[in-house]
């Protein structure tokens, strides 16, 4: 069954990132919906009320299940189209995604889509691939070597607590997630940096 | 593991970036405006990197699309930014305008404070860039130390390509922080004893930067015995496994030299490659699985112990010598890609 939040977001997704970067990776769509889903956290939307849940691979990936069927359902429906394991919409998804932002809950998701993908203006995807793998919950589950559910209470809590120290540290309310996107997602990367060369981080900053 | 918020770390990085700044100067229509500037920055650094430039690289946008706050009737304005690396050879002043930009072929005596104070400006100076909105100036960390630019690291879909880009713009002239610490000599004569740990973090970090949506990992075990040198996986289901090999003389610290690599290195690397795609295909059956042998050629002509400098002709010597490998897996096999020869210049004196 297609999960119609799921099916939306990745044509949100494809339509945003085609722009910035051409096309969609089979593993980006995950990826961007699942920064897009922290990012509704960092609103204080409950996890529960995304519509869609993802776990996390054992190699500290995310995956959904639910992305996944959309990606075959919308290639079904020739509303995106594949080149070569790289995705792009057709003229056909880009009807079908503006007759679907009419709606409401589709709007209310705009912003999280957009302040995940609007990432992708600034930092290369290599950057934010291993950025977002350095995140509370995905690097629990990398320790622990076995896929498992992402995001459950106590997971989540931990998410919060980053979150509020993000807002903290930007230290003004900006509408636009692009701001809390990018820093976290700089500072996530540079956590990886200073564990692996910690001397040299201490040196040059 | 540490799952703590680095708070430290956390106000650091948001206080130093500038889109916090930029939103503080300008509000949303600032980050408005940004959103643009920074899909420019990228096609612009495409067609004109910005290592090419010595002099400063300006790029702004007006949050009035009408204002010119520099004079029009010197600006040369152009639809299609290809036309920019004929004008534009040694830095550059752009407006970005809806539809159109205005050039500026020199960007000398340029006030950027004063431009900031009705635009958002970006600058690239020698490696240093920075964001400038009314008051707000702030410079942008690097955090991948091995490009001039965070806007001009490349992205690509696929693993032959990337290798391509590397021979180029990396292996060819050891241009990278890492790879050039496999040297013992500045003129790139010797290697250093065992460099290739260096040449291993070195590509694996290039391809770590430019892969779309693959995972790189270095040295990965494909049974107990054999760690090839790095792994991609792509999608879950995908992998590519890169063998390392390199070729020339290496010395250790006190002159002597450790090894003298040919032609014979690169074919064991072809047949380990090959043991190891057989390992692989027990190990990982649900992958498809590619192996790439990548051959890092540092040979020199005529080298002894003591030779400290090179002319042209014996430091190019092995430039056009192609490898003949015998068995040519990458025709008998359909899991093994052509190998991948890559030619490191010395520094080579003028005179013969």
């Amino acid at each position: 069954m297609v999960v119609p939040q799921a099916f939306y977001d990745c044509l949100a997704i494809c339509g945003r990132l085609e722009k910035s970067v051409g096309n969609v990776a089979h593993g980006e769509f995950h990826l961007f919906a699942y920064l897009a889903c922290l990012l509704s956290l960092y609103r204080k939307k409950l996890a529960a009320d995304w519509g869609y849940g993802f776990s996390g691979t054992r190699e500290g990936a995310p995956y959904s299940m639910d992305i996944n069927t959309a990606i075959d359902y919308l290639i079904l429906l020739g509303l995106i189209e594949e080149k070569e394991n790289y995705f792009t919409l057709t003229d056909k998804g880009r009807e079908e995604y503006a007759s679907l932002l009419q709606f409401l809950t589709h709007q209310e998701r705009e912003e999280f889509i957009d302040g995940a993908c609007s990432s992708s203006l600034v930092l290369p995807m290599g950057l934010i691939r291993e950025a977002l793998y350095q995140e509370p919950e995905l690097r629990h589950v990398k320790k622990l070597k076995s896929s498992r559910i992402l995001l459950d209470e106590l997971q989540v809590s931990l998410i919060h607590e980053h979150f509020a120290a993000l807002s903290n540290a930007i230290g003004i309310e900006v509408k636009d997630l692009i701001v809390p996107s990018v820093v976290w997602l700089k500072y996530l990367f540079q956590t990886r940096e200073v564990e692996s060369h910690p001397d040299e981080f201490t040196s040059q900053h | 593991m540490n799952s703590q918020v680095n708070i430290e770390l956390l106000k650091e990085t948001a206080e130093a970036d500038f889109l916090p700044a930029v939103y503080k100067a300008y509000s949303q229509p600032g980050l408005d405006v940004l959103r643009k500037i920074l899909k420019i920055i990228p096609e612009v650094y495409q067609v004109t990197p910005p290592d090419k430039h010595q002099k400063k690289i300006v790029i702004f946008k007006a949050l009035n699309d009408s204002s010119r706050p520099l004079s029009e009737a010197t600006a040369k304005k152009i639809t299609d930014l290809r036309e920019l690396p004929q004008c534009a050879r040694n830095g550059f002043v752009l407006q970005c305008c809806d539809g159109f930009f205005l050039l500026w072929v020199s960007s000398d005596g340029i006030d950027v404070s004063q431009l900031a104070k009705e635009s958002i400006v970006y600058t690239y100076e020698l490696c240093k860039e920075y964001f400038f909105a009314k008051d707000e100036i702030k410079e942008i960390r690097k955090i991948l130390l091995n490009w001039p630019s965070i806007f001009c690291v490349p992205s690509f879909s696929n693993l032959t390509d990337a290798l391509e880009d590397y021979r180029l713009r990396r292996a060819r002239m050891s241009s990278c922080l890492l790879f050039v610490e496999a040297w013992a000599d500045k003129s790139r004569l010797f290697l250093k004893n065992g460099p290739e740990s260096k040449m291993r973090k070195s590509l694996a970090q290039f391809l770590d930067d430019t892969l779309r949506d693959a995972e790189v990992r270095e040295e990965q075990n494909t049974d107990a015995t054999h760690p090839v040198d790095i792994k991609v996986t792509w999608n879950f289901n995908r992998l590519a496994l890169i063998e390392i090999k390199w070729l020339g003389d290496s010395k250790a610290d006190d002159g002597h030299v450790t090894a003298q690599y040919r032609d014979a290195r690169a074919k064991e690397g072809a047949q380990q490659l090959a043991d190891y795609m057989d390992n692989n295909k027990v190990q990982a059956p649900i992958h498809t699985s590619l192996g790439y042998l990548v051959v890092i050629d540092g040979r020199r002509q005529g080298l002894t112990p003591e030779t400290a400098t090179i002319n042209r002709d014996a430091g190019f010597f092995y430039e056009n010598k192609e490898i003949e490998y015998n068995p040519k897996y990458h025709e008998i096999r359909d899991d093994f890609k052509p190998p991948i020869r890559m030619f490191v210049e010395p520094i080579y004196l003028n005179d013969k």
